[in-house]
């Protein structure tokens, strides 16, 4: 019985002092996607940040869509992701105090170099991926809900290829919600959908020389900085519709009083202003420049 | 001969456990082997039922040597069948058990249902065959197990001590089981016991196992006895039933009056050869030397008082004062002779 | 939350959810083949260890109980490498198919299954093995013996390897790549959920995987009862 007393003080202890080294006033937590972390950004721009300011910056590192829900869930107290419209569904609903706009990246359509769709020669995304569609050549799709993946979503939708939208029903509170997701119509010959991360989902498509979509940070990273190399090339780009901006928004502090607002709203204004934005567009990524201010253009 | 066994030796590691210089046992006859725990006789009994191999020595099997190689050892284990001391039955029904050895001989099915059924029927378990072997009294395993081995009309059937651990009634089903396969179905019997009786009233012959070696006749020098008190401080003992037939009186506190089984120890028994070397004041009998023969660094002696008694002695004490066949010599029964079985 | 995520799985099963279906046909359809692949190779392995004394038995009996601890990622990594498209078995293009979480998850529970199998014939008092050896049984017979002493220990072996297929989510994510409609199973598809911050859904596919886990105990049982009967 004692042992056992003394023995669950100590664990108290244990968790008790674990937790105050992140229990310091000027910490601050942001989760963001796995795609903005590995782009290796965010180690140039935090400790940057903390100079200036004294605050550290816990990151969380999750897909979009789970990168989100910390912030609805109050886990965190800033949430810096790029899915342009949940973004500002995030702020609309009541959970986000604002969303500033800071950079944006694009994606690109990549497949194996025989190319046997004829992609390279299509002129915009549109016909890229009817192009693929057309010729029924193997395409992997992150289907992971984030942000790469409703960016992809959407390009289908607006390419005219045809498309089915998936639902599934389930039970929030005393509502019934739906679950939603968009796949080419004839998804089962050629289409997979593999539910992971950019990465993953690279290596995957090399595996099967098979197209896919992804944003130009990771590709550099695996084509450029990885051995053995990635073997697929980039085939479309440049297209208006492979845009793809980043947003961060502090969590609304009248939602969750616990939320480190101050903290979260100064690294906000930092990002975006002069001296945030001369990072993020001095970033270089084994050469190339990967991200493009867009609060202060330059 | 139904076996031969020669300077056969069975090691556990560095202990010896079997140590038989020779030993043959006839076919259609009961045998009986007889010793204290430890003795060996499970040990024997397994390397009888071909299940364990000597360390070192031979046994020949109906005049053949035994080949210890897994075909010819599931041949051999075919004509023999060893009952455990507490068998163990499959799981299944008893029926299923005793139709086991049938089934991997390979005998067809028509013929297994009534050779099963008399078995069954010889062990009286003719209502048990579709019962779960599992849900059976320690007698009850013990005859279907046997049942399980004599459907199988074996050559030999041994069995490790068939009456340990069961009632007195079927103490008795038991032995009149062995009794019946042994002069019905000419099958020879070898079987271990605690009983003296049971060998005895069985056993054609005995073979008494001691420390893993044989010992001379066990039944020698056994006696059941009546015990009267006589003349004041000794007792009276005097053989089963026979009044007159007075095997010697003794001075001991350990016997009560009434029956009882004694041995006397062979060695602890005192010859004495020449007339002048006989005490008078201790109570003797007088008898004719029958037999002598020399083993183990010891003499035997068998010596006829009326019934025939087994002395040995040290071969330097025999030395001094040789006995001869037919001679005429005084036999001491001190107390330390007699053991109470 | 938990209501949520019950209320969810019992609309997604009414609903007939085709793609849930999909999902746990792939799940049971690579755990039963996993599962019997492995039995085949594990059981007669167990059995031999377990019969026959024979230099190294106790390093063999080692090393299978370090391999009982073997994580699933290792086996992930080292099958991945021999089955990609730069590896030795490359141009089978086994990768990212069903037969390859097969191959991973049959190497994680044949230590289980031989193992188990092991342990559930030594646990058999060796007076069956004599009985039967006295009866004349043969080496083939005697096994089946021991086989059918040992049956409830070799169904739990079998039961606790399906467990650990139908659970893992390690191998059926690497080698698998948890392709919808392909090699998504529930496991895989959960941890997808909860990549996708669907928690509700996550949750309620979990008790999907519960529910399933507890039918196949449930029939497992049922055939053990049936082999009880059976035996009468």
């Amino acid at each position: 019985m004692k042992t056992m007393s003394v023995l669950s003080i100590a664990v108290l202890l244990s968790i008790l002092v674990g937790s105050t080294v992140y229990g310091e006033d000027k910490v601050l937590s942001m989760s963001t996607t796995t795609s903005t972390q590995a782009s290796g950004l965010l180690d140039i721009l935090l400790p940057e940040f903390k100079k200036d300011s004294g605050i550290d910056v816990k990151v969380i590192a999750k897909g979009t869509g789970a990168a989100i829900r910390d912030g609805m869930d109050g886990n965190v107290d800033l949430i810096f992701v790029h899915a342009k419209a949940r973004e500002e569904a995030f702020v609309a609903e009541g959970y986000g105090t604002k969303r500033y706009a800071v950079m944006h990246n694009d994606f690109i359509i990549i497949g194996p170099e025989d190319d046997p769709a004829g992609v390279a020669k299509t002129a915009d995304v549109n016909a890229a991926l009817k192009a693929i569609a057309a010729n029924g050549s193997e395409f992997i799709s992150r289907g992971d809900d984030s942000g790469t993946h409703t960016k992809e979503q959407t390009l289908w939708k607006e390419s005219g290829v045809p498309v089915m939208e998936m639902k599934r029903t389930i039970v929030k509170g005393d509502n019934k919600v739906d679950v939603a997701f968009t796949e080419p119509a004839d998804a089962d010959k050629w289409y997979r959908s593999i539910g992971q991360g950019m990465g993953k989902t690279l290596t995957y498509a090399d595996e099967k020389r098979a197209y896919t979509m992804t944003d130009r940070g990771t590709y550099i990273k695996y084509k450029f900085g990885k051995t053995p190399a990635l073997d697929l090339t980039i085939l479309s780009e440049g297209s208006e519709g492979l845009a793809n901006p980043y947003g961060v928004i502090p969590v609304n502090p009248d939602k969750f009083p616990e939320i480190k607002y101050d903290l979260a709203k100064a690294f906000a204004e930092w990002i975006v202003s002069e001296r945030g934005q001369t990072l993020i567009g001095d970033y270089r990524l084994i050469g190339k420049q990967l991200f493009y201010p867009d609060a202060i253009p330059q | 001969m139904l076996y031969e066994l020669s300077t056969l030796k069975k090691k556990f590691g560095d202990r010896v456990v079997l140590d038989i210089s020779s030993l043959s046992l006839e076919a259609r006859k009961v045998y009986a082997l007889i010793g204290p725990n430890g003795a060996g006789k499970t040990t024997l009994l397994n390397h009888l039922a071909f299940l364990d191999q000597p360390t070192a020595g031979e046994i020949r099997f109906q005049n053949e040597a035994v080949a210890y190689d897994q075909r010819n050892l599931v041949q051999l284990r075919r004509q023999v069948v060893l009952v455990d001391q507490t068998p163990i039955l499959f799981s299944g029904s008893v029926w299923k058990n005793v139709e086991f050895g049938l089934r991997v001989r390979g005998v067809p099915r028509k013929d297994r249902a009534i050779r099963i059924s008399t078995a069954l029927e010889r062990v009286g378990m003719s209502g048990f065959a579709g019962a779960d072997s599992h849900g059976l009294s320690g007698g009850e395993v013990k005859r279907v197990a046997l049942a399980r081995a004599l459907v199988l009309e074996p050559e030999v059937l041994l069995c490790d001590e068939p009456t340990a651990n069961v009632d007195q009634q079927n103490q008795e089903v038991i032995l009149k089981i062995l009794e019946h396969a042994n002069s019905m179905q000419n099958t020879s019997v070898i079987f271990s016991t605690h009983y003296l009786s049971q060998s005895r009233r069985l056993a054609h012959q005995t073979v008494l196992l001691q420390n893993g070696a044989l010992s001379f006749d066990s039944n020698e020098n056994t006696f059941d006895v009546v015990i009267t008190q006589e003349r004041a401080g000794y007792k009276c003992l005097c053989l089963d039933n026979t009044e007159n037939q007075r095997l010697g009186e003794v001075e001991t506190s350990r016997l009560e009056k009434g029956s009882a089984r004694i041995r006397l120890i062979p060695s602890r028994i005192i010859l004495h050869v020449s007339e002048d070397s006989r005490p008078n004041n201790i109570p003797s009998h007088t008898g004719t030397v029958r037999k002598i023969a020399i083993e183990n660094n010891a003499v035997r002696i068998i010596v006829d008082v009326g019934i025939e008694l087994s002395v040995v002695m040290s071969i330097p004490r025999y030395r001094e004062q040789p006995p001869l066949v037919g001679q005429q010599v005084g036999v001491e029964i001190p107390d330390k002779a007699v053991i109470v079985v | 939350m938990l209501l949520d995520s019950l209320k969810s799985a019992f609309l997604l099963l009414v609903s007939l959810d085709p793609e849930l279906f999909e999902i746990v046909g792939v799940s049971l359809n690579v755990s039963f083949f996993s599962t019997l692949a492995a039995a085949i190779i594990g059981l007669p392995l167990g059995f031999v260890v377990a019969f026959h004394s024979f230099a190294g038995k106790r390093f063999t009996l080692t090393c299978l109980n370090t391999l009982l601890a073997l994580p699933t990622v290792v086996i992930g990594l080292v099958v991945y490498s021999l089955i990609s498209r730069r590896g030795v078995l490359g141009p089978l293009e086994l990768l990212y198919t069903q037969k390859a979480i097969i191959i991973g998850q049959v190497i994680l529970i044949i230590p289980l299954i031989t193992t188990l199998t092991i342990a559930a014939i030594s646990k058999i008092d060796n007076r069956y093995r004599n009985t039967a050896l006295t009866l004349g049984a043969n080496q083939r017979q005697i096994a089946w013996v021991i086989f059918r002493e040992a049956r409830y220990g070799i169904v739990a072996a079998i039961i606790a390897a399906f467990g650990r297929v139908i659970a893992e989510v390690g191998i059926s994510m690497m080698l698998g790549g948890n392709a919808k409609g392909f090699t998504r199973t529930m496991t895989t598809a959960m941890a997808l959920e909860y990549d996708k911050g669907e928690f509700i859904l996550a949750v309620a596919l979990g008790m999907i995987l519960m529910t399933c886990a507890f039918a196949i105990n449930m029939v497992f049982h049922f055939f053990q009862g049936r082999i009880k009967t059976d035996a009468v």
